[in-house]
């Protein structure tokens, strides 16, 4: 009981309080000891790659091996996973390698396609916005249609207002980027803030231990 | 037009289109490719994890520094017991090395973010209100918008009268704020397809129309 | 399972493990030569050789041996990046050229390799010389095994393939000039400087098109040219080899460090190494030849740049001594000793020592001396060993005296760990410059071709002409087509460029600067302000530097008025007195030799900093002197200041307010806790969103279809992950009991392990551990479009009634929201992230908006400390609140102290 739960939360205790004093004190102790937790912490950290890997693997051969619905594609996974691990170990990992083709050509490129159907979506959404259900979803609709507008040369264009000295829509979503969307990020930048503070005092303190898993 | 002659090419379009093919509906070949995807990237974390963290920031530290570099062991010792979360009989191991890197963590971040998220914050809002184009329709702007937005936030008052009210005008700014940075993002957005249809036309079927 | 995963992996092993190696060699690397540094102690050995670009490879060692036959690899270095060339290029053929090479041998190095055209006339004499005809050039490195198909020899030659394209030479040329050229020919144009005109083509340049394809080696004719219609020839391919000349000079500095000992007069022996492969299982190299050498301790190398003037104002001499040499900062050198001797001792070898000073010094003072004194340095190294500098004589001159700063202190750095020492000195300056700019300025162009103006480029200048007829027209002149120029629009804009010469001590923040009755303060230090829309007059420019505390520094040096001439364009630099001050530290205040050099700093500095690379060395006692060089020469060297040393600090006493804030927000943390545990309820307002979590669910469980509940691609320590986590506990009990399924798709494995711990024991909470299934709550993949990809295929195949996205996402939260929405799913979001709010809030059903999600997770959680740190959370932001109100009228009133204390510049 006192190794499972109580000593863990006395590593979190001390860690958290040192941590933070470190940051006021810049002493040349205080300056190695930081160097040290980030060499440390990087170490941990690769350990905690393991964990990935492994939860992978588990998942998909445990698929394969049910032959659970579409195992034919975890299969697919899995090889080109140890395709790629294959690659790597027989040619290397130098630009021009198998492994780096493989990489290019067909993760990345399906990853920046994947990205790219952001343009489509982008349109549904926007068309979602367009039938703008309460005053304030107008609101957000009139606000985009305007910073898109103003950040294209046909805003000027359409600027027609500007010959009586009316700023134009360029202008007008400057300050629209400028003034509200700043009002409403340092609001919630204020207030989110103050909760990830409260979330690390209440890790430090051992309130929230959530992310030790259950007892 | 001219098709590409690289195989690479063909391969790299095969699966741009497969993805786009979602569009329609879910298909064996967007699957396909949603697989290979995750493979692929799953083998290249693997390979690179290795090459630049295990050999990298691990084992040539702690073969080529001495005294400090044997001193790593040590955080070795507790990533390993990380892995014991695994296994539910040991999983209780792995909360050392978790206590260690999320105590630190949390430590480590709470006076930063005092001055990153609360002090600099409040400085840059810290406004004069005087009369002028900046005092009135900037300054005045920010700091009621700021204010009226973190009494929306305010979960120990219910949004009525007065109090409400402000709370409205919160949430009328938040809202403005929002469609900008949806606004902003479009553009970002639509040239990202740009750059696949452009690669489409120029790398595979050798049109140079732009 | 356990049985596919251990075949899995007898096949990974059973793969990998035979593997051989190809045979193929690549080509051996040059060897290298070797350079012993003068004057360095022996310590220092330079390699150099040249990396011809057919010699593939991806790394080169470095490898020594003091026996000749022990190797130890000293260091790794890259190679470039290598262009492969794309097979069979047509340009690439050049035997209809006719070109040949020959290869002239040279002693000690590679052949140099000429290339020439094969005539009639010539042919049979190359041939007979041994030249070679030229079949295909290559521009890049063709794959290895083309490489191989031939032998590969080296030469060494810069050449260029020629393809003139006479389209892009006859293409107009636009090229600017000063609007003086136009108003001396009396051609007014309303330009507000410089006009861009365009002219034909080049005589010259159409001559080098005409001449066609051809082979040039670099500088054989206009070299802008060559480069511009040329690309470099990597190699040359003959029918019996291929001969590369592209190369570029690579170089590494063997010196002895605390890793690797070089001692004078020990023989060591390098050889290069190249790898063409260099992984686990599979290396593949070449070494190239070795070579040796004996480093020696030479005798010190004196300094080659020495200026000595007699002072006529103050009967001192002045001696500047300087090492020009790109190598001097390997020298040894230790000391300089001064004597004073007579014109007649040419060899240097009597006289008084009247001073000695370390070798890093660069001027010296010497007082009481004659206009006809004459001197000589002996330059001792730390060997020992010495040398001398031939006799030094007087310039006699005027020299400006150059002030010292004013009231210099040393002191110990503030705030450090220890190994910084501050030099600092007064008064405090502001600097201003200014430039004045018009306003809405257009560009105009106008053709001008028919006026018959030329344009003659010559060595004293540029001109321009108008021809009335063509005999007019001289050697060289190309007509100008069009002008482009910028026009004035009226008002114009004052852009102020200052500068802050201040130390630490000052305090200073930023500019205030007030014109015409405007006042603009640059409160980010940006350095830059401008005055918008001012009409053309006179105006007084006044600024002042403010403090930390709001108010102005009070001396002069700190406070301007300048006048500013708005009527016409034209800059104002910031005036920098032409001083610098060399600095030097010692340990001895009497004894000048143990002095260092340790850096400059200009006469807009009012601060040096010292830095020291570790804290022992800080800790010492040391003294500082500071000489003030003018540009004519002229020195003033202070005295001594301290003693010093560097301490190291345990509070970082300008991170006072952020310490102070933390305390508050920790002790109202802790009351509200506190409270809470003790049994205190707190009120918390109803949250919208948790009636719509519900509402989902029932829908879910009418339509009898799954739950999809996203965690995003925040790690387990992330508050919105965490929050997402308390929320699942309650949309996973309530799926329990309306016998929903839950699929909950992760990023991160731990975030996946804790989320199966969460759902398992809300399943057993609400009575159904039987309805649990570990399986749907699965990791996917840590690569962010990966995830999307295949949660936006989960929410087609399963086709969900409800989607929860909770937590922290990206540029992925569009996709997943659009696609859930498409397949008509309830959904429901909450982030913390402003840049993903947009789209969940149009995509999305309903959306807890930033805090609102960490409202909702304490408002669900059963545990009293959540609320309570809810409610604390809210007392601090009503702080947050006062403090922004109370700044702001603060700032209106123009007292800065109080917006200033919340600056916080604190940071690593």
């Amino acid at each position: 009981m006192f190794w499972k739960k109580k000593v863990p939360l006395l590593i979190v205790f001390i860690m958290g309080f040192v941590m933070a004093v470190q940051y006021f004190v810049p002493s040349d102790f205080s300056k190695k000891f930081y160097d040290t937790y980030i060499d440390w912490a990087i170490v941990i950290g690769i350990f905690g790659g393991v964990l990935g890997f492994f939860s992978f693997f588990r998942v998909h051969i445990h698929k394969v091996s049910k032959q659970a619905p579409n195992w034919q594609f975890s299969l697919i996974s899995i090889l080109c996973a140890l395709l790629m691990i294959i690659a790597a170990l027989l040619g290397g990992r130098g630009s021009g390698s198998l492994f780096m083709k493989l990489f290019l050509y067909t993760s990345a490129a399906i990853n920046a396609t994947v990205f790219s159907l952001l343009a489509f979506y982008i349109s549904s959404a926007a068309y979602r916005a367009f039938r703008a259900r309460s005053t304030q979803a107008l609101a957000l609709l009139l606000a985009a249609v305007i910073m898109m507008l103003g950040r294209v040369p046909i805003g000027d264009s359409i600027s027609f207002w500007t010959a009586w000295g009316w700023p134009s829509i360029n202008e007008i979503s400057q300050w629209i980027l400028n003034v509200p969307n700043l009002a409403a990020k340092r609001a919630i930048i204020l207030g989110v803030g103050l909760g990830s503070l409260l979330m690390s005092l209440k890790i430090i303190l051992g309130i929230e231990r959530t992310y030790l898993g259950s007892e | 037009m001219h098709w590409s002659t690289d195989i690479w090419v063909w391969i790299a379009v095969f699966f741009t289109l497969s993805v786009y093919t979602f569009l329609w509906k879910d298909n064996p070949l967007y699957k396909f490719a949603e697989s290979v995807t995750v493979g692929i990237g799953m083998g290249f974390g693997v390979v690179q994890w290795w090459n630049l963290s295990v050999v990298d920031r691990f084992w040539v530290p702690l073969t080529t520094r001495g005294t400090i570099g044997l001193v790593l062991i040590i955080p070795a010792i507790m990533g390993l017991m990380m892995v014991t979360r695994i296994v539910p009989r040991f999983a209780w191991m792995s909360r050392y090395a978790l206590a260690f890197s999320i105590g630190a963590g949390s430590g480590f971040m709470l006076p930063r973010a005092i001055q990153a998220s609360i002090l600099q914050q409040l400085y840059a809002t810290m406004l004069p209100i005087n009369i002028s184009w900046t005092g009135l329709m900037v300054n005045l702007f920010i700091v009621v918008g700021t204010l009226a937005g973190l009494i929306y936030f305010f979960f120990s008052k219910e949004h009525k009268g007065v109090f409400g009210g402000i709370a409205n005008i919160g949430i009328w700014f938040l809202m403005v704020g929002f469609g900008a940075t949806f606004g902003y993002t479009v553009m970002a957005r639509l040239s990202l397809l740009i750059g696949r249809v452009l690669f489409i036309l120029r790398d595979f079927l050798g049109m140079h129309l732009f | 399972m356990k049985r596919l995963t251990f075949v899995f992996l007898l096949l990974l092993i059973g793969i990998i493990i035979p593997i051989g190696a190809d045979e193929s060699n690549p080509p051996k690397p040059q060897t290298p030569q070797l350079m012993d540094i003068p004057g360095d102690g022996g310590t220092n050995v330079l390699l150099q050789w040249r990396h011809f670009e057919t010699v593939p490879g991806i790394r080169y060692d470095i490898l020594r041996s003091e026996d000749g036959v022990k190797f130890e690899v000293i260091s790794p270095l890259q190679t470039k990046t290598i262009t492969y060339e794309a097979q069979n290029q047509p340009e690439n053929d050049v035997s209809e050229l006719g070109y040949y090479i020959l290869l002239q041998p040279q002693e000690g190095d590679l052949p140099k390799a000429k290339v020439i055209k094969g005539t009639d006339a010539n042919r049979d004499s190359l041939i007979a010389a041994g030249a070679k005809k030229i079949l295909r050039v290559e521009l890049g490195v063709p794959p290895l095994s083309e490489l191989t198909k031939i032998p590969n020899k080296f030469a060494l030659g810069e050449f260029y393939r020629v393809i003139p394209d006479e389209k892009i030479a006859k293409r107009p040329e636009p090229i600017t000039v000063s609007k003086k050229l136009f108003d001396r020919i009396g051609i007014k144009t309303p330009s507000l400087g410089n006009v861009t005109i365009e002219l034909t083509p080049k005589e010259k340049e159409l001559e080098f098109v005409h001449k066609g394809k051809r082979i040039l080696a670099a500088g054989e004719d206009d070299m802008p040219l060559i480069l511009k219609y040329g690309k470099q020839i990597v190699s040359f391919v003959t029918e019996d080899a291929r001969y590369t000349v592209k190369y570029e000079s690579m170089q590494f500095l063997d010196r002895k460090s605390k890793n690797r000992d070089m001692k004078s007069g020990k023989h060591y022996v390098y050889k290069i190494r190249l790898y063409q492969k260099d992984i686990p299982i599979s290396k593949i190299y070449m070494d190239s030849d070795t070579v040796g050498i004996t480093p020696q301790d030479e005798p010190p190398v004196v300094p080659d740049k020495i200026t000595a003037f007699y002072n006529r104002k103050n009967g001192s001499a002045v001696i500047h001594i300087k090492n020009t040499s790109s190598l001097a900062s390997f020298y040894d050198n230790k000391s300089y000793t001064i004597f004073k001797t007579t014109p007649d001792d040419t060899s240097c070898s009597k006289g008084t020592q009247i001073y000695k000073i370390g070798a890093s010094a660069k001027a010296v003072i010497l007082d009481n001396v004659d206009s006809t004194d004459v001197f000589y340095i002996l330059v001792e190294d730390e060997g020992g060993q010495q040398n001398k500098t031939g006799l030094i004589n007087l310039t006699p001159a005027d020299l400006k005296d150059v002030p010292l700063p004013q009231n210099m202190r040393v002191l110990d750095y503030e705030n450090d760990r220890g190994q910084k020492i501050a030099l600092r000195w007064d008064p405090p300056t502001l600097a201003v410059g200014y430039a004045v700019e018009d306003v809405a300025k257009k560009m105009m162009q106008e053709k001008v071709d028919s006026k018959n103006i030329y344009y003659i480029p010559t060595e004293s200048g540029d001109s321009l002409f108008v021809a009335k007829d063509s005999a007019e027209i001289p050697q060289g002149a190309r007509k100008v087509l069009e002008l482009s120029y910028t026009v004035p629009g009226g008002k114009k804009v004052l852009k102020i460029s200052y500068q802050m010469w201040a130390n630490s001590d000052d305090k200073a923040l930023y500019g205030e600067f007030k014109l015409d009755g405007k006042v603009k303060i640059d409160k980010d230090n940006t350095g830059e302000l401008q005055f918008q829309n001012i009409s053309a007059g006179e105006y007084t420019l006044v600024g002042h530097i403010i403090k930390n505390n709001g108010g102005k520094l009070k001396n002069p040096e700190a406070n301007v008025e300048m006048k500013v001439d708005a009527t016409r364009i034209h800059i104002v630099p910031i005036d920098v007195p032409p001083y610098v001050y060399y600095i030097y530290r010692g340990t001895d205040p009497k004894d000048p030799s143990t002095f260092v050099y340790v850096g400059a700093a200009g006469a807009d500095s009012r601060e040096y900093i010292d830095q020291f690379n570790d804290t022992k060395t800080a800790e010492n006692t040391y003294y500082y002197i500071v000489q003030a060089v003018g540009p004519n020469g002229a020195v003033t060297q202070s005295d001594p200041l301290g003693p010093v040393a560097a301490k190291s600090n345990w509070f970082d006493t300008s991170k006072v307010v952020i310490f102070l804030s933390t305390l508050i927000f920790i002790i109202v943390a802790f009351f509200f806790i506190y409270h809470a545990k003790r049994g205190r309820k707190f009120y918390i307002r109803p949250i919208a969103g948790i009636v719509h979590i519900d509402e989902a669910l029932g829908r879910a469980t009418e339509m009898g279809k799954p739950i999809i509940y996203i965690t995003g691609l925040g790690f387990i320590d992330d508050i919105a992950t965490l929050s997402s986590i308390t929320i699942l506990g309650r949309v996973a009990r309530k799926a329990a009991e309306y016998q929903c399924k839950i699929f909950v798709p992760c990023y991160d494995p731990l975030v996946m392990i804790v989320s199966q711990e969460t759902v398992r024991n809300a399943f057993m909470d609400a009575g159904r551990p039987d309805l649990y299934n570990e399986e749907n709550i699965y990791y996917i993949a840590a690569q962010q479009f990966a995830y999307a990809a295949a949660v936006a295929g989960l929410m087609i195949r399963e086709k969900s009634a409800a989607n929860f996205f909770m937590g922290r996402f990206y540029a992925e939260s569009l996709i997943l929201a659009e696609t859930g929405a498409s397949t008509g799913a309830i959904q429901v979001a909450g982030t913390d992230d402003m840049t993903q709010l947009p789209f969940f809030i149009t995509s999305c059903d309903y959306t807890l908006i930033g805090e609102e999600l960490y409202a909702a997770s304490a408002y669900l959680s059963t545990d009293p400390m959540q609320r309570g740190s809810l409610k604390a959370q809210d007392f601090l932001k009503a702080i947050e609140m006062i403090l922004l109100v109370v700044g702001s009228l603060a700032a209106t009133a123009g007292m800065w102290w109080f917006t200033n204390a919340f600056r916080a510049l604190g940071g690593d």
